[in-house]
């Protein structure tokens, strides 16, 4: 269901996206800019949409669910859409996007993070995982923008699929359903990355917007649902291997694309082996 | 509660208790007149008290003792399994546990503390206190109550309504009771569908039926 969902989004946003010539293009008609920015809303929505219906039918997600990692859907989905509009939107009003961008992690750290009867023994943590969740958020969301602008558009939807496997292993080990959720982010990110490697289509790469929200709060459920202690900057590790890639390729954008993917694939495989090691290590899993 | 003092025959007797303790139900002796001097009927009156309250304290610190779940040898266990045969197992640490003299009116109440839950691997540990299972956090205690006994062919079993999940569903669980003179074991092993309580996860991958099984020793 998910690859499904993400691949019709792409398609459709594709579809929108047929007359759009270039990121940041001065001078473009109104009629584009709209085309440009349901295209982005369609991709987004695709996205979340396809994570949505993924883990809908074990539990009644519905307005307000029990989790707290379910009631993150949301504010996901809201800076996504905030984010995503960020490329069809001129320079004068970028400043404002990226502080509504900001409003929507810190609400969606604030959502994210469980609280109530129950949870008193983790308490004392809440302050530096907002802290944490709502930086991520917007360096990732930034990081992935500013690979997709230096050329990395055909790619960076792997990295951010990559960078959604932390998540994902942390999960694994604790919470079921979690971990099927985070699955289905990483099998929507392939999906929607194929797309954008195969068709070079550079709309596409506003889904990296609601991947990093995810990313965040999906990393931080995932810990606070696991009853095992891992060391804080494993996490960190975790929360900012996409903005770790991209600073990387930074000094290789002028290089040859394969040299810079090539580059790119292999730091994700190294990161994420490290931290399935330092989780797996000494553990049997409940699967044999 | 009986007291000692009730035995007597003596209306006299009776009649001076009852003018010191009108709270107590002694039909009402307002006729007759008490048989001593008034200091000597306070200090009686005092000893009356302290006799009754020791021998009342007494007799609850013996019912207490009486069945004191002893720690030590009991436990509740379960193992889960998976249709091709894979099984784990694991139990709760902490749980309490009350229960009155077998008889007719066995009666028997169980309190179990999830955090306390263990398995064989730590994963699973972590992954069965999470909500897809025991959701420790929002339901820290498991419960069960017994209402009744029942006899079933040539087993007995105790019928009571377990709480778990915030959910309530009756329950009748087959056991062994060994009542002797210096300790009561109830011993049970039987299969209890997951399921009817609202712990759904892996359904077709993880059997719904999980095998428990529970030794409670009361010591004497």
């Amino acid at each position: 269901m998910p690859l499904t969902l993400a691949c019709l989004a792409s398609a459709v946003a594709a579809r929108l996206s047929r007359h759009w010539a270039a990121v940041g293009k001065p001078g473009s008609s109104q009629a584009g800019i709209q085309r440009r920015r349901t295209a982005a809303v369609v991709v987004v929505a695709g996205w979340w949409l396809s994570v949505f219906v993924a883990v809908a039918p074990s539990q009644a997600v519905g307005w307000l669910p029990q989790e707290a990692w379910r009631q993150a859907f949301w504010p996901i989905l809201l800076f996504g859409l905030i984010v995503a509009m960020r490329p069809v939107i001129r320079s004068a009003s970028e400043p404002r996007v990226w502080v509504a961008a900001a409003a929507a992690a810190t609400l969606l750290a604030f959502v994210t993070l469980p609280h109530g009867d129950g949870w008193e023994d983790l308490l004392d943590r809440h302050r530096r995982w907002m802290l944490a969740v709502t930086v991520s958020c917007l360096l990732n969301a930034w990081s992935f923008d500013a690979l997709a602008r230096s050329g990395g558009q055909r790619w960076v939807l792997w990295v951010a699929a990559a960078g959604l496997i932390g998540p994902l292993l942390i999960a694994a080990g604790a919470y079921g359903t979690l971990a099927e959720a985070c699955l289905a982010a990483v099998t929507a990110t392939v999906a929607v990355g194929t797309f954008a490697s195969v068709g070079s289509i550079p709309m596409l790469c506003t889904a990296t917007a609601p991947a990093a929200a995810w990313l965040a709060s999906a990393t931080a459920s995932a810990r606070f649902y696991c009853f095992e202690d891992h060391p804080f900057w494993l996490y960190l590790l975790v929360l900012f291997l996409p903005s770790l890639v991209t600073a990387t390729d930074w000094p290789l954008r002028k290089q040859v694309p394969r040299l810079r993917v090539s580059v790119a694939a292999t730091l994700c495989t190294l990161l994420n082996l490290f931290i399935g090691w330092m989780l797996y290590a000494e553990m049997l899993t409940w699967s044999r | 509660m009986r007291f000692p003092l009730q035995s007597t025959s003596s209306e006299k007797h009776l009649c001076s208790i009852s003018l010191w303790a009108n709270r107590w139900p002694f039909p009402a002796a307002t006729a007759c007149n008490p048989p001593v001097s008034g200091r000597a009927i306070s200090i009686s009156k005092h000893a009356v008290w302290i006799l009754l309250f020791t021998f009342g304290l007494g007799l609850e610190a013996t019912a207490a003792e009486s069945l004191k779940l002893n720690e030590d040898k009991s436990k509740i266990e379960f193992v889960g399994s998976k249709p091709d045969g894979d099984k784990h197992e694991g139990g709760f640490k902490k749980f309490s546990a009350r229960t009155s003299d077998p008889g007719d009116d066995l009666s028997l109440t169980i309190k179990i503390d999830a955090e306390s839950l263990w398995s064989d691997n730590p994963k699973l540990t972590s992954h069965l206190k999470n909500p897809d299972f025991f959701d420790v956090r929002k339901y820290p205690t498991i419960t069960f109550e017994s209402t009744r006994l029942k006899q079933q062919d040539d087993r007995v079993l105790i019928v009571g309504k377990m709480k778990m999940l915030d959910k309530t569903e009756e329950l009748s669980v087959p056991v062994t009771i060994d009542d002797g003179t210096e300790r009561l074991k109830i011993v049970a092993d039987f299969l209890l569908d997951r399921t009817k309580w609202g712990m759904t996860y892996g359904e077709g991958k993880i059997d719904r039926d999980v095998k428990i099984q529970a030794t409670l020793v009361f010591d004497r």
